[in-house]
């Protein structure tokens, strides 16, 4: 055999190895990003520039007809001049008229199964062309912010709050409730799950004694965990879940790390869970600075 | 008809399953074998074969995932298949494309280590899709389980056709890198 072909074999292998890959990697990789079509941009943009240019008017015209000593002693929200008034009720129409105005931003998924249209193709050979086939699963459906704070019980458990510059991006809800949340900056991420305890026996696993960091801190050991983390540890080292009463700052810490990846952010990163009293599990599994995810935590529920 | 429904239908034994299923999944399986074969004929062949296996693997089966029980059964069937059209031709496929940039991935072995377990392979190879940034091993596993073209790829997670690229070369040879440091022999 070649050397070509023998590494041609050795491919297949690892092709083959793809095929027992954890199933949600591959639900995962299935959420397509679908940007909020142009011509609507352009809209909900256009209305945005006239809001900005009405409240400009509306500054400007109160300045030049509002009585010099009433804008100077800060009354002129009081003694407001019949033009000025009008202009301050079109600028509430138009606010009412923009309330859509953060879906601009808003980055949607593809929850459907792809449509997977066939059309012929005049290309060479016989293939069809799968126009948009890429295979997608069916996926759960796709909720805001507000929905998911509104869900019974679990929603109180969403941080108050979220790091600065974190855009709410989009979330997930099953049957039982339990759900998940995503925030970005970036290229940088935030997901917040947020479920029952199963109390399972893997799940007991992984529940932490925090007297022994060697089952949890990444500082302890070096990249690849694979090769230094010892076998006995793996499991909880990497997805140690945390009691509410156990929770510290220090052990947020130990649970998030800069890491030097070649074309990544070199914001820190980590990923652990917490077990509240009440039964319920917010895990954590992001790029933040340990100081802001302490804070998030510190705020669920308050 | 939503998956338990179905999964309730196969432990029933009632051939509805089949059809139910392929209502609500066959453009997903064809779409993974025509991927791979980039043969009607054949994908569609292989999609017919899945829901043959899965009417014997369920029960005693009940996948949590019906969806990613098929996808992978498709996938492994048009593999096969691929490789058995393979031995009489080599075609230029995508699929071939694929193969070769994942010869990338081969590590150089000292040829003293054992040969890897396929379960052991499988392990591993998890093992190191954790450790990616989320993205990449979206890209990663869009490229190789799929076997979806850059284009689709790019498409898919609004990236620059270059980005994807990139990202794969970087994987594959953080693959490499993470077998040779397993000491893996392939």
């Amino acid at each position: 055999m070649s050397k070509n072909q023998e590494h041609y074999e050795k491919a297949v292998r690892i092709f083959e190895a793809l095929s027992s890959v954890d199933e949600e990697l591959l639900v995962r990789s299935s959420k397509q990003r679908k940007v909020i079509p142009y011509r609507r941009a352009t809209k909900v943009m256009a209305a945005c520039a006239c809001f900005a240019l009405v409240c400009v008017v509306t500054w400007y015209g109160s300045r030049i007809l509002m009585p010099k000593e009433n804008y100077d002693c800060g009354g002129a929200e009081n003694q407001m001049s019949p033009l000025a008034e009008e202009t301050y009720k079109e600028e509430a129409v138009v606010e009412d008229a923009v309330v859509e105005e953060p879906e601009m931003e808003r980055v949607e998924y593809d929850t459907d199964m792809a449509p997977a249209v066939i059309t012929e193709n005049s290309s060479n050979k016989e293939e069809l062309h799968v126009s948009g086939s890429t295979p997608i699963a069916p996926e759960e459906e796709v909720f805001g912010e507000v929905e998911l704070r509104a869900v019974e019980t679990l929603g109180a458990y969403i941080p108050d709050i979220i790091p600065g510059g974190y855009v709410f991006e989009f979330g997930s809800k099953a049957e039982d409730g339990s759900f998940y949340a995503r925030w970005s900056k970036g290229m940088d991420d935030i997901v917040i799950s947020v479920m029952w305890y199963d109390g399972d026996a893997e799940s007991e696993r992984r529940i932490v004694d925090t007297s022994r960091p060697e089952t949890y801190d990444v500082h302890l050991y070096e990249i690849p965990y694979a090769q230094t983390v010892p076998e006995e540890y793996r499991e909880i080292f990497n997805a140690p879940i945390f009691l509410e009463k156990d929770l510290t700052s220090e052990i947020i810490s130990a649970r998030i790390e800069r890491v030097a990846d070649a074309g990544d952010t070199d914001t820190p990163r980590g990923r652990f869970s917490v077990l509240y009293e009440s039964g319920v599990i917010v895990s954590f599994n992001g790029d933040c600075h340990a100081e802001s995810v302490w804070e998030m935590f510190t705020s669920i529920g308050k | 008809m939503e998956d338990r429904e179905i999964l309730d239908l196969y432990w029933k034994r009632d051939e509805y399953a089949i059809t139910e299923t392929q209502r609500r999944y066959g453009k997903y399986c064809y779409s993974i074998a025509y991927h791979i074969l980039q043969d009607r004929e054949d994908s569609d062949e292989c999609v017919n074969d899945t829901w043959l296996r899965a009417w014997y693997a369920i029960p005693p089966k009940r996948p949590n995932r019906l969806e990613l029980f098929l996808g992978t059964i498709t996938r492994n069937l048009s593999f096969d298949k691929w490789k058995h059209k393979k031995a009489k031709k080599r075609g230029n496929g995508e699929m071939e494309i694929a193969l070769d940039e994942l010869v990338e991935c081969v590590p150089a072995g000292k040829g003293i280590e054992e040969v890897v377990e396929a379960a052991e392979l499988e392990r591993l190879v998890n093992e190191f899709l954790r450790t990616l940034p989320e993205r990449e091993c979206n890209v990663f596993l869009r490229r190789y389980w799929y076997v979806e073209e850059y284009g689709e790829i790019a498409a898919r997670f609004q990236m620059n056709l270059n980005t994807v690229k990139t990202s794969l070369f970087r994987t594959r040879g953080k693959l490499k890198a993470f077998l040779e440091q397993e000491g893996i022999v392939l």
